[in-house]
Order: C-alpha cells, then structure tokens, then sequence
C-alpha cells in the first residue's frame, strides 16, 4: 500500500474508495467572504513555494542546497493537483465507476508545453470529476472550448480510446482526499510527468504494478517501447526482445494494453520484496 | 468524418462563451430564509415539546415520530417546490447533460442531493453538509452535531432527544424525494446523533419508475 492509501484507503486502495470522490454540491458563505482556494481558480490555488523552474535555475548555478531545497518541497506538495499516481487501464475503469460529473476537457499542461489547442471533444485530453465540474463556466480561461459530460460508459470507452492512443492514466488528489482530475498524460507534455522523468522530482507516485515480460510469449515486434513513458523500457538488440528496468516502471501498463501477443503482464508490486516500497 | 476534419475545426475560432442569466452557482438566499422561517430548528422543537407533552414516554415515541413524518413530508416538499422557483446555474447544468438516448444521466445523485443539501443549509448551522458518497449508486451524507437535536434537548429534555424521533423527518424527507421523482431508492440510516454523536443516512439508487 503506498501512503495514499494509508491516508485515505479506509483499508483499500485510496483510489477505490468511493469516499473520496464525494462532495457537496454547495456551501453558505459567510457574509463578506469570497471565494478561496481552488473555488478562485486554479492558479490561485496552485500551491505557493519553488517551482521546477526554481529547481532547474539552481541545477545551472550549481546550489547544490538550492537544489536540495527545492526537491524537498517538490517532492512533499500536497493537493492541488500536483499530487496524484499513475493507474493501469484496469483500474481507471473501476475508478470511473465511482466518478461522478465526469467531464472532459482542454488540457491545461498541453496548452502550456506545447501551445496545443484543444477545441472541442474530439480534440479534448483531459478528463476531470465531481460537483466541481459542474461550475466549470466559472472559469473560462481555463474552460476554453467548453465541457463536453460524459456517463461513465462513456468515459470508460473514452478512456480505453486515449489508452489505445498511448495517453497513460493519472488521477489527481485537488484538495485532499478529493479526486478531482484524471490526466491522460504522456512525455514530455504532462507536467508531472516530465518533473519525474528528467529531474527526479514531484509528487507523483507510481501506480501499485510492475510490469515484466513473459520472452516466451514476445516476438520482439517493438511495439511496447514506443509507448514507455518513463525510459524504463528499452529494446535490446541483443537478445531482439525488450528490458525492463522495474526500478523505473510506473505501472502504467501501456507496454500491457499495446502488446499484441499478451507478452507483457503487470505484477502486484507488493509481490516483489525489492519494489514494495518504491513508490516514486 | 472527412478527411481535413480537424483542420477545418481548428480554423474557426473558440465557440464564445456566453454567460446564462441568472448566473449564479449558488442557492439563492431567499429560498432559505424561507425555509429557515418555516422549518427552522427552535420553532420545530417548540411545536414538538407541545405536541407531547403530558405523555408518558412510549406515547412520546409514537407522537414524536407522527411529528416528525408529517413534518419531514411537508419540509421536502416546500423544498422540493422552492427548488424549483429558485434554480441555479449549478442544477440547471446536471438538467443539461444529457447522453446520446436523451437521458438526463446526473439526474441521480445529484437532483436528491440539492434538495437535501438546501433542506439541511436552511435549517442546521453548517455552512455545508458533509457528502461522503456520490455516485451513480449511492448518494449518502453525514449530519454532524444537529442543530434540531440540540433543541429538543433544549426544550423537551435530554430523554426525549434520545429517542431519535426526529430521525423520522430526516428519513421521511428521503422517501418523499424518490416517490416524488418516481425513484426506486433504498434508503437508510448508518449512524445516529444519540450513538455516534453524528446521522448518518443513505440513499441506493435501483432504478426509475417507467
């Protein structure tokens, strides 16, 4: 069990515990107040403090207590949507069962990395949950383009389509425990992605699978290493099959949905004394 | 689809948003000064500690519990009825969405949970009541400290308070959402003020009436 679902797992996986996608839809305000928090948007409630930028800055001035710094708050932000874990297309069917308000979206990361607009449903990446969708005029800017809802059949078919596509699943914790989004990620336009992969930092944790390779079963087609994420599968020439590096597997399992001979299966991480406790 | 399907779409520019008027997210503040005036919590305990007074106390039970389903049946209804004369951008936007058939898929949990959550806003001391399921399964919620326990303690006695019979309203105020939505709802209490210190109650979603 990773820390989540300590925290919020009453017992299971936090993910799964309907608990934790429930909200209520309003609340009174107290006379004068406004509104706080992610209710003000997203940027302001982004969480304050260094910023990858910060780190990338102090790697090029060579602080190394800079760097130190900076990775200790990267690594420890809480909510927001900057703390979450990667989920296998198994899962997030089970996960979007429990969703309720299921939207889809204009991806914000994308917009950012790579000035990609994203228009309207065929083009939209990003998927978020709960009454809060149900406000989304609020924000605008953050809206372009507009929600398109979902029933949660849809979204599991949706889903399965992104997954096809080589987009993997991450599911966002907005203010603990509330799951609020459920990224359809891939590097290097996903944000958190990128901070795990080239700088070793952030929040995200690797989801509770492993991924291992039955060579019995693999031809060797190469399909699988054009869709790791995370650099931790590679094709070795030698042997003309793939590697991989279980230290680096997320469990995303798009080696496993994209194997066309089922040669790639994902393991219970706990079942592997070495990797129970790795979890970033 | 035709083949330059997107690239057609990218030329034309963002649909522009315009906003729907009344634009509010919020419950309108009339609406549960209203309620609040009707049903609020000191003149329900007041009109309870009359209502059995003089009894003894299994006849307490039986009149507390009458009490309360007549008043839980005529608290939803009011607002179930003000609900309606006094939409929000919020309700309106769970009508809209519909799936390809027509069906209005956020109907279940969330049109029973506005009702509820404008009963409880307008009569406890809350500032919002604690969802701890919302699905399309279930929809259940917490009542911590209730403000209408508290006053029939205050003013029919901490034995009369213990007997739970206002439980009855809470449950009758259920019941009268999916009869009146023509919902098939399991519904239930998981915790009481008198044993856990806080109310529980659930309602299971089996389906629509056709």
């Amino acid at each position: 069990m990773c820390y989540l679902c300590d925290d919020f797992g009453d017992g299971s996986i936090w993910y799964l515990n309907p608990k934790n996608y429930a909200r209520n839809m309003y609340k009174l305000r107290l006379p004068g107040e406004g509104f706080k928090g992610p209710e003000a948007g997203l940027e302001t409630g982004a969480p304050s403090g260094p910023t990858l930028m910060d780190l990338i800055n102090a790697m090029e001035k060579g602080d190394s207590e800079e760097v130190a710094r900076v990775k200790h708050h990267l690594d420890n932000i809480k909510g927001a949507g900057q703390e979450g874990q990667v989920i296998p297309l198994r899962d997030a069917e089970k996960a979007i069962d429990l969703m309720t308000c299921i939207g889809i979206m204009r991806c914000a990361c994308r917009s950012g990395t790579r000035a990609k607009d994203e228009r309207n449903e065929y083009e939209y990446t990003c998927m978020g949950m709960g009454v809060g969708m149900l406000k989304w005029e609020r924000w605008p800017e953050r809206y372009k383009g507009g929600v398109k809802f979902l029933t949660p059949e849809q979204a599991k078919e949706w889903n399965r389509e992104m997954d096809k596509r080589g987009f993997c699943h991450l599911l966002m914790i907005f203010e603990p425990p509330f799951i609020g989004g459920f990224c359809q990620c891939d590097y290097p336009n996903c944000s958190l992605i990128r901070s795990a992969v080239d700088f070793g930092v952030g929040a995200l944790l690797k989801s509770h699978y492993v991924a291992q390779v039955d060579y019995e079963l693999c031809n060797g087609c190469t399909i699988c290493a054009s869709r790791c994420k995370w650099g931790a599968l590679k094709f070795e020439v030698t042997i003309e099959k793939p590697n991989i590096d279980q230290f680096k597997c997320y469990g995303c399992g798009l080696c496993e949905t994209g194997c066309p001979r089922e040669a790639i299966k994902l393991v219970e991480r706990t079942s592997l004394p070495g990797l129970a406790n790795v979890w970033k | 689809m035709a083949k330059d399907y997107f690239a057609e779409l990218k030329k034309q520019p963002y649909p522009l948003f315009v906003a729907p008027r009344p634009y509010s997210f919020d419950l309108n503040e009339d609406m549960l000064r209203i309620i609040r005036e009707e049903f609020g919590a000191e003149g329900t305990a007041t009109k309870l500690a009359a209502a059995i007074k003089g009894k003894a106390k299994g006849e307490i039970e039986k009149a507390g519990k009458q009490f309360f389903e007549e008043f839980g049946q005529n608290w939803i209804n009011r607002v179930m009825q003000l609900g309606e004369e006094y939409p929000d951008r919020t309700i309106e936007v769970v009508l809209e969405s519909v799936d390809p058939d027509g069906n209005q898929f956020l109907v279940f949990p969330h049109v029973p949970q506005r009702y509820m959550e404008i009963a409880y806003l307008a009569t406890q001391q809350f500032l919002k009541l604690p969802v701890i399921l919302n699905n399309q399964y279930s929809f259940a919620y917490r009542v911590p400290q209730c403000y209408l326990f508290n006053q029939i303690k205050e003013k029919c006695g901490d034995a009369v308070a213990k007997l739970m019979t206002c439980q009855h309203g809470c449950l009758k105020a259920l019941e009268t959402i999916s009869k009146n939505m023509k919902l098939l709802a399991i519904i239930e209490m998981t915790a009481t003020t008198a044993k856990e210190g806080y109310c529980e109650f659930s309602m299971k979603n089996i389906g629509f009436q056709k």
